[in-house]
């Protein structure tokens, strides 16, 4: 039977989650790579971020393929902006023209009753829109997708911070173009299944893949399973296996 | 095991989450006042009372703020009203069997926007939080022909809360639009891509084809029905440029604070300058 302050804890460490989860996810939309990935991630041998394409494992491993990657993508998209337009280079060029986000909904948050961990699952909607001078457009994105994110808490800073993240793109179309389910049974037909959300970046340890995109012809993968009421992280309790040790 | 927030007693600490929470579902009753058109009901049960804060209180949006209680009725329930009742006449007019009259106001609109991936800091003295949410939502203009013009909406709303006795209020809200988006087809065909030069797929590693089909890119396509909705704001300036994307959202993003400065807040003197060329 856990104590009062055992469960403040654990209950202020909830709230604290979603809103890790929340900057994480607004980082991302915004660019901001760096940002996303220094302040609130716990830089151990055992952090790792996984997607459709497999698992990056070990903090350099995670940031070279999550921040550096990315910038250099982020900036190639947008220096050629201000050359057409100076205006922009005013400001941080990761974040303009970016407003993308993959808004979180229908969280399930667990406390581990050790209170050294938490684990937490999340739908995303993704409806992506792009920013621009003009509000009124055609065209935009939606990208469901799910998340299962593990996170530690450090004595030492006061702090939760996240270990594992495990991205599962399910479907991303057009809003208001194209028949999304018919393409999808078409393709499934002819035995293609989609996997959608990005490259593969450079570096990888463990190679997919890890999960399909939805489809009308399978049932739904459980990759990133809510997660249930639980003692400590371990290989039971956890989004990547074997990497569960925040000492190394 | 070391316990969060050090600073505060268990009480205190307690009192913290439970105002969270309530900060919680206040922004979210806010929404389903919104998408009810409760709009006076609104600003009477979710709004700052006391006469002090109904001074400094604001409502702003991508063409400025609208300052002061008065100011904010006026535009938020007033114009709003004109405009529901202008609505109206459209269908009043074409239709015999209906009835010019506030019993049928709200025929041909409807607006839903949904607050999400919420990020709420309180400060240290407990008075004051701030609170940032992504906004995800449709507007729909439905015309008495039976035709609809659909558009899914995306944007951030950020808040400043006051506590006035037990309850928490809004005290500033600035509802920042990025995209509204028609539902209507666009009439460009999505396409299945080939794979990509490099991808497994093209090496034959794994099943071809497995990108997804392409998304056509965005098209400027008229003027925005939601910004025409945003009014002549009382203190107008470019409080929000979607040109610039989240250029300035790093900076708005809620951390834990001690006391509130409205330098740092979602009201007018907390906004920053677009400053360009």
């Amino acid at each position: 039977m856990l104590t009062f302050e055992q469960r403040l804890h654990n209950a202020l460490g909830s709230q604290e989650i979603e809103n890790i989860k929340a900057r994480h996810a607004l980082w991302h939309g915004m660019g901001y790579s760096k940002e996303e990935w220094d302040t609130i991630w716990y830089k151990g041998g055992d952090t790792t971020w996984g997607h459709f394409f497999g698992r990056m494992v070990g903090w350099e491993e995670v940031w070279s393929g999550s921040v550096i990657d990315s910038d250099e993508d982020q900036y190639k998209r947008f220096t050629p902006k201000c050359r057409e337009d100076m205006s922009f280079s005013h400001f941080n060029l990761r974040s303009t023209g970016s407003c993308g986000c993959h808004n979180l909904a229908s969280p399930v948050i667990e406390v581990a009753e050790d209170g050294k961990s938490a684990r937490a699952c999340y739908l995303t909607p993704g409806q992506l829109c792009q920013g621009g001078e003009f509000t009124l457009h055609s065209g935009c994105t939606f990208f469901y997708e799910r998340y299962g994110s593990d996170f530690v808490y450090d004595e030492k800073t006061d702090r939760w911070l996240y270990f594992h993240e495990q991205v599962c793109p399910d479907m991303m179309g057009s809003c208001n173009d194209g028949n999304y389910g018919q393409t999808l049974w078409e393709a499934a037909q002819q035995g293609v299944f989609f996997r959608g959300g990005g490259m593969a970046p450079n570096n990888i340890t463990e190679k997919g893949p890890l999960h399909h995109d939805l489809c009308p012809v399978q049932l739904p993968q459980n990759t990133a399973k809510w997660p249930e009421p639980y003692r400590t992280l371990d290989n039971d309790n956890t989004y990547s296996p074997n990497h569960n040790d925040p000492s190394k | 095991m070391k316990r969060m927030n050090q600073q505060f007693t268990n009480d205190e600490l307690v009192v913290r989450l439970w105002d969270k929470e309530k900060i919680r579902d206040l922004m979210a009753r806010h929404c389903y006042y919104y998408a009810n058109e409760w709009r006076r009901k609104e600003l009477n049960d979710l709004w700052v009372q006391r006469y002090d804060n109904r001074k400094t209180a604001s409502l702003g949006n991508n063409l400025g703020y609208y300052e002061g209680w008065e100011n904010i009725c006026s535009f938020y329930v007033g114009e709003r009203e004109s405009q529901r009742y202008a609505r109206l006449k459209e269908y009043s007019d074409a239709l015999e069997d209906v009835e010019y009259s506030n019993l049928n106001l709200g025929l041909g609109q409807m607006s839903t926007h949904t607050a999400n991936t919420h990020l709420v800091e309180l400060s240290d003295d407990g008075l004051t939080a701030q609170y940032l949410a992504m906004d995800s939502g449709q507007v729909t203009y439905g015309h008495p022909d039976g035709t609809a013009d659909e558009y899914f909406i995306s944007g951030t709303i950020l808040a400043d809360l006051i506590k006035e006795g037990d309850d928490w209020k809004i005290w500033h809200l600035k509802i920042q639009h990025d995209s509204t988006c028609s539902a209507k087809p666009s009439g460009r065909k999505a396409t299945v891509r080939p794979p990509r030069p490099d991808s497994d797929a093209a090496k034959g590693e794994s099943p071809p084809n497995a990108a997804p089909p392409s998304r056509p890119k965005p098209k400027y396509i008229g003027p925005d029905p939601v910004v025409e909705e945003f009014g002549t704001p009382t203190t107008p300036m470019e409080a929000y440029l979607p040109k610039f994307g989240w250029a300035f959202l790093p900076d708005q993003m809620p951390v834990p604070y001690e006391y509130f400065d409205s330098r740092k807040g979602f009201g007018p003197d907390g906004q920053q300058e677009y400053v360009v060329y």
